[in-house]
């Protein structure tokens, strides 16, 4: 080739290049502002609780701390999470107005609810005349059985309530016979007494509750017994013989003739089936210069759940038996039990049974929203979210192993959880709390290799040991 | 049979005690003052929660901790009569809205700046465990708590009997014009009764602090308690006040021990209506202090 050809060409290749870029610069678009990514719709949770009150205040922000934790790992399914709080002063009324305000005035589309059942009860009321306007999920952690009854059989008006717990007509038979097993097998008594706080939540524990429900979901109709016996009875199963029985009435200051009525029978255990009515406090203080120090005594619900329990009887609850939820060595149900009371008692927080289950309740919701999304719906489409809460476990849950966790089984816990039934602790010398469940507990929920490395049965005491300096 | 019937003589001493000590300053203020002392609760709660503030949070020796706290309801005794009690004396109702209020809002900053889960707790247990008594085993603490309501109410008639000032809360207690006349000084024998009433709900209140719950709402418990007594025995009047209490004590005790414990309150409430229904002034007519 010669020369004057290859300078032609390359002429003619210059020519093209630069006319090309030059058309192309003419042709685009003028160069503007990069746009904005589209910003995600919030998904939002209102916190309806009493801060006025210490246990409840930790209930509420158990909810907040897994509602931050959510935050900082950049939302649910990529949406943003947005908490705002209401203080119901635990009136029915107040909490109404304050649901009302949370679903229609700020949108919420998850209502966690603390609060009395009867809240919850007219809550859902409120709720199913809202949901067809503003769907939403209400949450609620705590007790009445009707709260439960009332979405088997009516399932297309209540089917947005969830009680994010235990139904209590299950829970009150499994955890006392789980208690009366300890009774009988590691404290190795006879003869036992039971108080019975008389309250409406006490109803089955007092007299037994037989009835028949029918469950009806769009997919199925089911007919589902519920039933409970009484304490007296469950003991006796347990080859128990009840000495002593008695209820307390709520709010009462004054335990010694009870405490002497169980001495007077012969009673070397006293089961009290208390909760945050009772003065559980008062009760220990009295029992620890009564003449039934000497008897076991150990108590259901309270602030007895606390480790400062301890502090506020001033060091009467020595020997004292409870479930108590904030030990930071708590058996490890799930990788998030530990850190969860760890975060807590970082905050100044007590951590009772409850406080464990609205932190996990986040989580559930979570979960739930999680599926749908992944399944490519919506996590404003609250039928299918909730759709979503009666399928899928929640397997942060601090208390529950995940199997235990679904919300949808077609039985009487239906929209409940199953029973929990959590380890039992003593209180010994300086404030110090054992685990000293049986590793033999039929009622165990926790795998055997934990139940062998946490529970100590051995380690139980006499009181009259405790104060002896055991 | 024997053993409940011991148990329930014994139990009316103890509880019939502890009314009187818990309702005896409440009763001097009403009997001298002639005011339904509705703040009264706050001497409860700065007894207890004062003496956890000097021993925990200041880190004060416990006994001095312990005697602070009566430093502080005398004069908060002092304030409620001079910036309430003085300031309403011829205004009843807006006295009583002040007096209920003020107690309100002491509860509320008790309760924010020590809610429950603070772990308040006193130890002034003065007797460890539990005393015999025949077949009977009894929290040595209630016996303490007993014996300082008798030897506090004691000391109270002694004053009012044998003491001058004591003379003149009696003359006011009785005519309020006639002492005015023979030029009795008011204020200062109010402030002495405001003070001297304040007295014993601070004692009973330490004492109570092992073997009751503390926590803030506890004013209103036992105030419920003192106001049962002194309505029943003659609003002022210290003689009813006494029969009252143990009359309550004594009803609690045999319906708790004898028939059942859950039925205890409800007897005692009903006993209370049906006497104020035969004697509307209380078991004593409520003219005199004593």
């Amino acid at each position: 080739m010669s020369k004057k050809v290859l300078a032609a060409i390359i002429v003619v290749v210059v020519i093209a290049v630069v006319g090309g870029l030059s058309y192309a610069l003419i042709t685009a678009p003028p160069p503007g502002p990069t746009p904005p990514p589209v910003e995600k719709k919030p998904i939002k949770i209102a916190l309806l609780y009493n801060p006025a009150i210490s246990v409840l205040k930790g209930q509420g922000e158990a909810a907040k701390v897994a509602i931050e934790e959510l935050q900082k790992a950049g939302g649910i399914a990529g949406y943003p999470v947005e908490y705002k709080e209401w203080d119901t002063q635990r009136k029915v009324d107040v909490a109404v107005a304050a649901y009302r305000e949370a679903v229609v005035d700020w949108g919420a589309h998850f209502v966690l609810l603390e609060g009395v059942s009867e809240e919850m009860l007219a809550l859902m009321e409120e709720g199913a005349k809202l949901y067809p306007k503003y769907p939403h999920i209400l949450g609620y952690v705590g007790m009445a059985a009707e709260v439960t009854i009332k979405v088997m059989e009516e399932y297309d008006k209540y089917k947005f309530a969830f009680r994010l717990f235990d139904a209590d007509y299950t829970a009150n038979v499994l955890r006392p016979l789980a208690i009366f097993w300890e009774a009988k097998n590691v404290l190795k008594v006879s003869k036992i007494a039971i108080l019975i706080e008389e309250a409406a939540w006490t109803l089955g524990a007092r007299q037994g509750l037989e009835m028949t429900v029918t469950l009806k979901t769009p997919e199925v109709t089911k007919t589902i017994r519920i039933s409970q016996k009484p304490l007296r009875e469950l003991a006796r199963e347990m080859g128990l013989t009840v000495v002593y029985e008695a209820n307390i009435p709520v709010g009462t200051k004054e335990f010694l003739p009870f405490l002497e009525g169980a001495k007077a029978a012969g009673a070397e255990y006293i089961f009290v089936m208390s909760s945050w009515y009772t003065d559980c406090i008062t009760l220990v203080k009295q029992w620890a210069v009564s003449g039934a120090r000497d008897i076991y005594l150990e108590l259901y619900g309270g602030p007895n759940h606390w480790t400062v329990f301890w502090n506020l009887t001033g060091g009467a609850a020595l020997g004292v038996i409870s479930g108590v939820f904030d030990v930071p060595d708590y058996i490890p149900i799930s990788p998030y039990t530990q850190p969860f009371i760890a975060k807590m008692l970082g905050r100044g927080l007590r951590v009772d049974m409850s406080a464990h289950y609205y932190y996990s309740a986040v989580y559930h919701f979570k979960r739930a929203v999680e599926y749908v999304v992944e399944r490519g719906g919506s996590p404003f489409d609250i039928d299918a979210v909730i759709k979503a809460l009666e399928r899928v476990p929640c397997e942060e849950h601090t208390l529950l192993p995940a199997e235990m966790t679904i919300l949808g089984s077609l039985d009487e816990n239906f929209h409940s959880y199953p029973a929990c039934l959590p380890p039992h602790y003593q209180f010994q010398r300086d404030g110090k709390v054992v685990c000293i469940s049986g590793i033999e507990n039929p009622f165990r929920q926790v795998p055997e290799e934990l139940a062998r490395r946490y529970f100590h049965p051995e380690l139980v005491k006499s009181p009259a040991e405790l104060r002896a300096g055991g | 049979m024997i053993n409940e019937l011991l148990l329930s003589l014994i139990y009316t001493f103890i509880f019939g005690s502890m009314y009187l000590g818990i309702a005896l300053g409440f009763s001097i203020v009403t009997g001298v003052l002639r005011v339904f002392n509705l703040a009264y609760p706050i001497f409860f709660l700065i007894a207890a929660y004062g003496t956890w503030l000097f021993w925990r949070d200041l880190n004060l020796p416990f006994e001095l901790s312990i005697a602070l706290p009566f430093v502080l309801v005398a004069v908060a005794s002092y304030l409620v009569y001079k910036f309430v009690v003085n300031k309403f004396m011829e205004a009843e109702d807006y006295m009583l809205a002040a007096l209920i209020l003020l107690f309100l809002a002491v509860e509320q900053v008790v309760s924010i700046v020590y809610p429950e889960a603070a772990g308040v707790f006193i130890p002034t247990r003065v007797i460890e465990g539990s005393v015999n008594v025949g077949p009977a085993s009894l929290p040595g603490q209630y016996f303490v708590i007993a014996l300082a309501s008798l030897i506090m109410t004691a000391l109270y008639v002694m004053f009012f009997m044998k003491t001058k000032t004591g003379l003149v809360m009696r003359a006011i207690s009785q005519s309020y014009l006639v002492s005015r006349i023979i030029g009795v000084n008011f204020n200062l024998m109010f402030v002495i009764a405001m003070i001297l009433g304040s007295i014993p709900p601070a004692v009973v209140m330490l004492l109570l602090a092992p073997v009751w719950a503390l926590n803030p709402f506890i004013g209103w418990t036992l105030f419920a308690y003192g106001i049962m007594v002194a309505v029943l025995g003659g609003l002022g009047n210290l003689k009813g006040t006494i029969i009252a209490a143990y009359m309550i004590g004594a009803i609690y005790s045999f319906v708790a021990y004898l028939v059942n414990p859950r039925l205890a309150g409800l007897a005692c409430l009903v006993v209370v209506v049906i006497i104020l229904a035969l004697k509307p002034r209380g078991l004593a007519r409520a003219e005199t202090i004593w």
